[in-house]
């Protein structure tokens, strides 16, 4: 397959086309193998990611596609880039982020918005607020379960 | 509905897995769901596993309460058929026969990912002899553990990584027949500690990449410690500060080793003679230990780092300088406490290395303190480096007084146009040059020598006062970054210069 020169379209759920050269979308694993079954054209419609957050997947993979590795100067500053990247993401944008990695199989970046959402819930309640949970529980059940769990409850 | 509840379970636990294990099982408590999705985890981390925090770890949440109970408790509550990863951070009294059972659980669950620590240092125990049978472990770390026996019969077909902390051995041969069973190992760790019962160290493994070496204490205890090192296919090789004993390297050359970290009294700077193809250096060395050793270039270097910290550092750049004829980046830093006054000579090399004429791209000096000497290589290396990129000089901000002192320097220096011609000859012979970045309160006069900004595309000033002669130089340096093609001008400043860019 020759690289780099080749351009690739892919199209997100609300009808946004996103030229890329395919070094840059064969990261995704998805796109991959579509290209190798050779069951899509030029074209690759992603049914399932919007165009904006296809445009972020997209300069991720962009900026990952660039830096082959050689030496840890390069890999520090990616990895200063990744922070930046997920640093102001609201909550809504990283689980569609997290929906889109694992969607189109891209495992470096399921991990680093995975991790994001880890880092911004280091306490219960910002668990609570970041990811809005519902408590379904009764009271009692409620009161059970910090019972039966209670080391993991004393700050 | 809440948006996190649409993610199916296997994301849900990827993300909780990266959670620590206390905040997950309290988890439990915000839906039906989330009770039982924690003991499908594949992580099970008890205590802070951030070597940063260790100093805090007596607060840890795991004191506070009987860790045992909490560890059997989970253990019999969860139910992932496999547990990748498995550490016991361990801050309180654990009897030898609870950790054999916890590991013992771990073994029989796949565990791929095994730690086991005592944060405070003093918490020896047996290792488990079930750990031995475990065919899935890849990566082992041991703290502050007592080996009481190392079977003689057993293999750890899988792991690459180990990591040995401050580990009393039984004898000289269990250090020895662990890491010799261990066929597919890359990556070992080594902190060698007082009374450890080995005093050789022997490592040869055929299959190992990375090696580092470093003592608890530093300068206590290692005096009699020998490290014998066979080569094979050894890539990475770290000797730590705190580690004074003696090492022997077996077999000729190193013709793998791409990089070495070699800051130690141990460590003669004649292995380097041994290196042939290393691109990544970093260099600490002192006395008659740091004597180049002639004849040695190595052609491979791309990247030398080298502390500050020895009276002798020019030298050892000098020498390094003019035998790595394709060194593309440079870093002078200061890593290490001084502990006496360095007198530190600049003799400039005879002719200009190769390195700096054709390769050198990127040079960074942190803790620049601004002495003659230092200035004069600072001068030497930007006014002879023709493919300079980057250039990156921070100044040394614990001492406040020879930080001032320095400024002073240089700006008695501009009003008597040293300075001018100083950047003059390093900019202007830096054709190349498309980042510059000062950090510190200089002041630069630029009359009439724009054309060192011909390709600059980024210019980094940081910590300006915001002075009238300040607001003056900025002015000075945009209208000549307007005459070049398209530089970008990044101000870290006061906000009262920023104005001026709106």
């Amino acid at each position: 397959m020759s690289k780099s020169e080749k351009k690739i379209v892919l199209k997100s759920l609300d009808n946004e086309a996103f030229e890329v050269e395919k070094a840059v979308a064969l990261q995704s694993q998805t796109i991959w193998v579509m290209c190798e079954d050779k069951c899509v054209g030029n074209e690759i419609p992603l049914e399932n990611v919007t165009g904006q957050i296809l445009a972020k997947v997209i300069d991720y993979c962009k900026k990952h596609a660039v830096v082959d590795g050689d030496g840890d100067e390069s890999s520090e500053e990616l990895k200063n880039w990744d922070t930046e990247f997920t640093k102001n993401m609201d909550q809504s944008t990283l689980f569609n982020m997290i929906l889109a990695a694992n969607y189109l199989n891209i495992k470096s970046l399921l991990n680093l918005t995975c991790q994001a959402v880890a880092d911004k819930t280091k306490t219960i309640d910002e668990f609570h607020t970041f990811l809005n949970i519902e408590n379904n529980f009764t009271p009692e059940e409620e009161a059970q379960i910090c019972q039966e769990n209670l080391w993991a409850f004393d700050d | 509905m809440d948006k996190v509840s649409q993610l199916p379970d296997d994301l849900l636990i990827k993300i909780l897995s990266l959670v620590p294990t206390k905040n997950v099982i309290a988890m439990s408590i915000l839906s039906k769901r989330w009770r039982s999705l924690w003991t499908l985890l594949p992580r099970l981390i008890f205590g802070e596993d951030d070597e940063d925090e260790e100093e805090h770890a007596e607060y840890n949440w795991a004191d506070q309460i009987n860790l045992s109970q909490v560890v059997y408790t989970t253990l019999l509550l969860h139910k992932a058929q496999v547990l990748e990863c498995f550490h016991l951070n361990i801050t309180t009294i654990c009897s030898a026969s609870e950790i054999e059972l916890w590991v013992r659980v771990a073994v029989d669950r796949f565990v791929r990912d095994l730690k086991i620590r005592f944060c405070n240092g003093y918490g020896l125990i047996t290792l488990p002899i079930s750990l031995y049978r475990s065919e899935t472990l890849e990566t082992l770390e041991l703290r502050s553990v007592k080996f009481l026996e190392v079977p003689s019969q057993f293999s750890f077909p899988s792991l690459k990584r180990l990591r040995l902390l401050f580990v009393k051995y039984a004898d000289e041969e269990s250090f020895v027949r662990l890491i010799s069973n261990c066929p597919v190992l890359e990556d070992l760790v080594v902190e060698t500690c007082h009374n450890d019962n080995v005093a050789t160290f022997t490592v040869n493994v055929p299959s190992l990449e990375s090696l580092s070496i470093r003592h608890t204490l530093p300068y206590f205890g290692t005096e009699g410690d020998v490290f014998v090192v066979h080569y094979h296919s050894l890539k990475q090789l770290t000797i730590n500060l705190d580690y004074i004993g003696d090492i022997k390297f077996i077999g000729n050359n190193m013709p793998k080793l791409v990089e070495a970290n070699l800051v130690s009294l141990s460590c003669h700077a004649k292995v380097l003679a041994s290196f042939p193809n290393i691109k990544r250096l970093f260099l600490c060395l002192d006395g008659e230990v740091a004597l180049y050793p002639i004849g040695t270039v190595l052609f491979q270097l791309v990247r030398l780092e080298l502390c500050l910290c020895e009276s002798n550092w020019t030298n050892m750049l000098v020498s390094v300088l003019q035998h790595s004829p394709k060194l593309q980046v440079l870093k002078l830093a200061l890593n290490h406490f001084l502990s006496e006054d360095r007198n530190v000579c600049w003799i400039q090399p005879s002719c200009v290395p190769e390195c700096l004429l054709l390769h050198l791209n990127t040079f960074e000096w942190r803790d620049y303190g601004g002495s003659e000497e230092e200035k004069q290589v600072a001068v030497y290396i930007l006014k002879n480096a023709r493919r300079l990129v980057t250039a990156t000089i921070y100044p040394d901000s614990a001492e406040l007084a020879s930080k001032h002192e320095m400024f002073e320097e240089l700006e008695i220096e501009s009003r008597f146009s040293t300075l001018i011609s100083v950047s003059q000859i390093t900019l202007e012979s830096s054709k190349h040059l498309v980042v510059f970045k000062l950090q510190c309160k200089i002041r630069l006069d630029f009359a009439g020598s724009p054309v060192w900004f011909r390709s600059l595309k980024s210019l980094h000033l940081t910590g300006l006062r915001g002075t009238e002669k300040d607001l003056m130089m900025i002015k000075e340096l945009r209208s000549m970054s307007m005459a070049s093609t398209s530089c970008q001008l990044f101000l870290r400043i006061l906000q009262k210069c920023c104005l001026l860019f709106q």
